[in-house]
């Protein structure tokens, strides 16, 4: 599993489908068409505590600049945005995830 | 996420601007007090004023820093004032109360438009150094708007 | 640690920052006073100690404890130079302090509204 260090691998983790040239079924250009043994759960786990990570840095910057630790204005304004970005990358798959079961859910048989 | 060495901030360039600050405001004293005194014919040693120059030297803002580059940056300091030996202008005056027995009297070696020019040249560094630190702070600020 | 422990400290920062200006603004009013030594604001030295002296947690469960009651003293600058008549502020290098610690007292203030907003965007169930 391809190790996650930053929020632009978190984004390259997430296969995006594919669109086949015209003249396929309907249905073959909406299949994605990634690598088929694609751990979904472990990517969205591995996401997660790497969000963790850059939150627990980030936090640790914000302390030390609070004691008066270090003087690095503009490293510790990166952590925390960029803390913040991937916490809400991490929380939009899992809304739209929830959507989707929810509209699962409804689907009457 | 480790670098390195450590980030430092713009906290040691406010310093060393500070210091040159101080400096030229030193250097502004002393030209004031050349420029009082250029008919001081007699100090408080007898001797008539001697015009002042200021001495500067480097001095390390952060010696023992963990950044390399911090290491190598100096301020700057007035370290002595020195009094300029050259003598100077004697004019014949045998009336006046400190004449020498040929009636000579030694004037002060303060030349007034030399010194306007080392005041404005004070005064010119010293605005510089107002704008460096106000470019300093312009700098910090931008940095507090990521990702405003 | 937790996004409200840091919060706390942010705090604890902001308020030593703010009482630092109005002491160094306060020695700027003593610049004719003779044999005035410029005051400065000193708190924790260390910085092990700033971030590690919190209140022991008998639980996982319960928050952490920033510094309470944090103590600042008020010291007289040794590296301030001295002028004829004993007096030892500089307005160059109060004014120069007071930028400084301005500017950190502004970052810190950016750092909490962005940390309170992270969390308020969480209590929102993560949908803005």
């Amino acid at each position: 599993m391809q190790a996650i260090a930053s929020i632009a691998d978190i984004s390259r983790a997430y296969p995006t489908a594919e669109v086949r040239p015209a003249g396929s079924a309907l249905s073959s250009t909406l299949v994605p068409q990634g690598p088929s043994n694609v751990d979904f759960e472990g990517v969205l786990t591995e996401a997660l505590s790497n969000v963790n990570n850059m939150s627990n840095h980030a936090g640790e910057q914000v302390r030390a600049l609070a004691a008066g630790a270090t003087d690095d204005l503009h490293g510790t304004m990166i952590a925390v945005k960029e803390a913040e970005i991937g916490m809400k990358l991490v929380g939009s798959v899992r809304n739209k995830l929830l959507d989707a079961f929810h509209e699962l859910w409804r689907t009457s048989v | 996420m480790s670098q390195p060495f450590t980030v430092a901030g713009v906290f040691s360039a406010l310093e060393v601007a500070g210091s040159g600050l101080t400096a030229e405001r030193g250097r502004m004293n002393i030209i004031a007090s050349n420029l009082a005194n250029v008919h001081s014919t007699r100090g408080a040693n007898g001797l008539p004023y001697r015009r002042l120059d200021p001495v500067f030297s480097v001095e390390a803002v952060a010696p023992d820093s963990g950044d390399p580059i911090l290491r190598e940056v100096q301020g700057v300091r007035m370290s002595a004032v020195q009094a300029d030996p050259n003598p100077g202008q004697r004019v014949y005056q045998p009336g006046h109360p400190d004449a020498d027995p040929q009636g000579y009297v030694e004037y002060p070696n303060v030349n007034v438009v030399t010194e306007m020019v080392n005041l404005m040249t004070a005064s010119r560094a010293y605005e510089a150094g107002v704008t460096s630190i106000e470019s300093i702070k312009a700098m910090a600020r931008s940095a507090l708007k990521i990702g405003q | 640690m937790g996004i409200l422990d840091t919060v706390e400290r942010v705090h604890l920062g902001l308020d030593y920052h703010i009482q630092r200006h109005n002491l160094l603004t306060a020695n700027l009013t003593q610049i004719d006073t003779p044999g005035f030594r410029p005051l400065d604001l000193v708190r924790g030295q260390s910085f092990e100690g700033a971030l590690n002296a919190a209140l022991t947690e008998t639980s996982p469960m319960h928050m952490g404890g920033a510094q309470s009651a944090e103590r600042f003293d008020v010291r007289e600058d040794p590296s301030a130079g001295v002028g004829f008549d004993g007096n030892g502020v500089s307005v160059d290098r109060e004014a120069v302090k007071i930028a400084a610690n301005q500017l950190r007292y502004d970052t810190l203030a950016v750092l909490a509204s962005q940390t309170l907003n992270g969390l308020a965007w969480a209590a929102n169930d993560g949908r803005g």
